[in-house]
């Protein structure tokens, strides 16, 4: 009798050490290594000033299919329908309310084995512009780019996001972690303005299982063991708003671009959640402020807050001292972002941010 | 069969609890906390200077012992070559950081300690070293180009797996104030034995301290006690054909890309540079594959152009893409013969016009290495 004991206890505490290892998702969003996802939080085009170009490599030996969305989150004003921003490009009282927009335009991308291509937002990517058309051009074993067809983005005043996803044949989200990319930002010189050039890594969200059960729910998270979760906590150092550059004096100032981890780009329904930040300076001093997003969120920190930037906790008048870490919490959903900082008369450098820890709760990309 | 049952529930439960180990990995990261930051393209030449940004992001005190690697040249104003070498000279110091801090220091400057250092308020932006002061940071000498490397350490000064630090480096052009960011690398700890001697990619043996890729290297002097997680095997790089035009920009204006390349295993107490050969397999856009190879020792910083082959080069390239500019995606790895890891940076400067500005890049990786780097810290540094 003591024996079956013994032996009954090994076998569960065996099975219990099992299962404890057993592979989870994981907070694995990634900007250094091929995913299966890939996001570019922010997407920029002004006609005639600023573009963006997308880069994404295949990092491996197959041909690959990408299931591609633009989100076009330019807000307009409601009687003008002009592209505005709340803050830094209001509506004029006859123009109406500012309202945000929230649009997806999806296309499909075919990367050949090892292929990078690029594309500028402004002008897309189609037909004889691809490397291999796959009429004139084909690689070595005969695979082309046919099935390619990246459209521009749809306003000549255009912010927003784009997501990638690997696809098989049939169009399903697959387990493929084979694609890698980064988004430049280039703003050419324009008056006293002077040429700006920045560069971020796209983020990747590593699969595991993929869209195994073919619901177009991709679960990023949790237990159904589809794709590695978002952070719990995005984390950026910066220096405050306002401050002087220790190098030069030049003013510095800091925009932030977050984007909700889940999306339904079925039922064109945007992510949003309630953002908690928690703001330490040099002496170790902590604030803390929120705020809402929906879709898309891209401001300058100083004005997260507060509307007069010089009483913001992200102000240096505020904070008190030239440098800052800020703790980014998604409430109800997970976040990406990036950090874009300006110095002086407009000269940008962009910056992934750091990651922390598991969401309790999954998100989830609904594609079509 | 009691007996028969035993040995199955000892046996699934030793598989079991193996799975459980810690092995490490290549988790080299550029957007987690780690125990060791690498900063590989650090500029203080009167040109451009460098900002360093470090981060506490736990809630506990922790320490830091940092080495600053001057891999100038013996004679700035020459080209190298065996009579002009690079110096590879070490300077080291150590900082605290306070739960949750932040802080910043200028290489060009450094950062004295002064409690009486003004805070910023209404109106005042310049506020030069307000805030707890992480320790006495020596300015770099004039014309310095290098790396920066922060080693996470107890009380005691013994190196600590804390995973607590993230770090960036802005680099500001002195003439025009362009700016460029990137994410200092950080390699995650797993266990630490507290000695000089830190393993990525491999551990100690328990018994004897001997360096080791796993238990069977240890035999009866096991186990191997896994130390931090190893540098990758490969790197990856997506880029332009040297000297190609950016598209936004027009056929007039021309891209660089530059790679800041430092290898893994470095030895600060006999402070001979390590050499690692690098063998590049570059694709471009019609999926045409080129080879190349280079040495690096110590410290590099060098673009495309400068690897001699014609075909990383726009000009070189004999068809260019349809747009008429050509991207490459090049994959990067140590020579079997030189069995180290190296981290990496780039930067991308774009022209034209006669104007720039560079665009600071962290690079993907992929795979771990099989062999473990090893950085040797000075005994009487990490216990004074």
């Amino acid at each position: 009798m003591r024996t079956r004991k013994w032996v009954g206890w090994t076998m569960v505490l065996a099975a219990a050490v099992v299962a404890l290892g057993a592979p989870a998702a994981q907070a694995d969003v990634t900007s250094d290594k091929a995913a299966a996802i890939l996001v570019w939080p922010k997407i920029r085009f002004v006609e005639g000033s600023v573009d963006t170009i997308i880069q994404v490599s295949n990092t491996s030996t197959d041909t690959q299919i990408l299931h591609c969305f633009y989100i076009n989150a330019t807000s307009h004003c409601s009687v003008t329908e002009r592209a505005c921003d709340t803050i830094t490009n209001p509506c004029a009282p006859s123009e109406g309310l500012c309202l945000p927009g929230w649009i997806e335009t999806d296309f499909q991308v075919v990367l050949t084995p090892r292929q990078p291509i690029f594309w500028t937002v402004g002008d897309g990517l189609a037909g004889n512009q691809l490397p291999l058309d796959g009429v004139a051009f084909r690689g070595p074993r005969g695979e082309s780019n046919a099935g390619t067809r990246i459209p521009p983005v749809s306003e000549p005043d255009y912010v927003g996001e784009l997501k990638c996803v690997v696809v098989d044949g049939e169009g399903r989200a697959v387990a493929r972690n084979v694609i890698k990319g980064e988004a430049t930002i280039v703003e050419p010189a324009v008056s006293v303005e002077p040429l700006s050039v920045d560069k971020y890594n796209a983020v990747g969200i590593q699969a595991i299982e993929g869209d195994a059960n073919g619901d177009n729910v991709l679960v990023l998270g949790g237990e159904a063991n589809e794709y590695n979760g978002c952070a719990n906590i995005l984390i950026a150092d910066h220096f405050f708003d306002f401050a002087a550059n220790p190098v030069n004096g030049d003013t510095i100032e800091s925009r932030l671009v977050l984007v909700p981890c889940s999306q339904d780009l079925l039922n064109q329904i945007p992510g949003g959640t309630t953002v908690q930040y928690l703001v330490f300076n040099e002496f170790e001093q902590r604030f803390s402020t929120s705020t809402p997003i929906q879709c898309y969120f891209e401001r300058q920190i100083s004005s997260i807050d507060t509307r007069n930037p010089e009483r913001s906790i992200f102000s240096v008048y505020v904070s008190g001292t030239l440098s800052g870490q800020t703790r980014i919490r998604g409430v109800g959903q997970g976040l990406l972002g990036i950090l874009r900082t300006s110095s002086g008369d407009g000269r940008v450098a962009a910056v992934n941010l750091h990651m922390q820890g598991d969401r309790e709760l999954p998100d989830q990309i609904i594609i079509p | 069969m009691g007996r028969q049952r035993r040995r199955v529930g000892l046996l699934v439960l030793v598989v079991a609890s193996l799975e459980l180990c810690s092995v490490a990995s290549a988790d080299v990261t550029t957007e987690r906390s780690a125990s060791i930051l690498v900063w590989p393209k650090l500029l203080a030449n009167g040109t451009r200077d460098t900002i360093i940004l470090l981060s506490n992001t736990s809630n506990s005190l922790v320490r830091a012992h940092c080495f600053y690697v001057n891999a100038a040249l013996t004679d700035p104003t020459q080209p190298q070559g065996p009579l002009n070498p690079p110096l590879w000279q070490e300077i080291d110091f150590d900082i605290v950081l306070t739960k949750q801090q932040p802080t910043y220091w200028v290489v060009s400057e450094g950062r004295t300690v002064n409690p009486t250092d003004e805070p910023c308020g209404p109106g005042d932006p310049e506020c030069p070293n307000a805030g707890f002061d992480p320790g006495l940071i020596p300015p770099v000498v004039p014309d310095f180009v290098g790396e920066l490397k922060c080693v996470q350490v107890d009380d005691s000064g013994a190196p600590l797996a804390g995973n607590a630090f993230k770090g960036e480096a802005i680099l500001v052009r002195e003439d025009d104030g362009d700016i460029s960011e990137y994410n200092a690398i950080g390699i995650l700890g797993i266990e630490n034995t507290g000695d000089g001697v830190l393993v990525l990619g491999g551990g100690q043996c328990a018994g004897n301290g001997v360096v080791c890729g796993g238990d069977e290297d240890c035999g009866g002097d096991g186990p191997c006690v896994p130390e931090y997680n190893a540098c990758p095997e490969t790197w990856i790089v997506n880029h332009m054909a040297e000297d190609a035009p950016n598209v936004v920009l027009g056929p007039d204006s021309t891209v660089s890309t530059e790679l800041t390349i430092v290898p893994c295993t470095q030895n600060y107490e006999t402070q001979i540079p390590t050499s690692v050969t690098l063998q590049f397999q570059t694709w471009n856009e019609f999926e045409s594959v080129f080879s190349v190879s280079t040495t690096v020792t110590c410290w590099a910083n060098f673009n495309f152009g400068d690897l001699g082959s014609p075909v990383l080069t726009i000009d070189g390239t004999q068809v260019r893409d349809p747009l008429g500019t050509m991207y490459m995606q090049s994959r990067i790895r140590s020579a079997s013969g030189t069995p180290f890891g190296v981290l990496m940076v780039g930067e991308e400067l774009h022209t034209v016009e006669g104007t720039s500005s560079w665009a600071a890049m962290n690079l993907h990786i992929e795979g771990e290495r099989p062999n473990p780097d090893i950085i040797t810290i000075p005994a009487e540094q990490i216990a004074p």
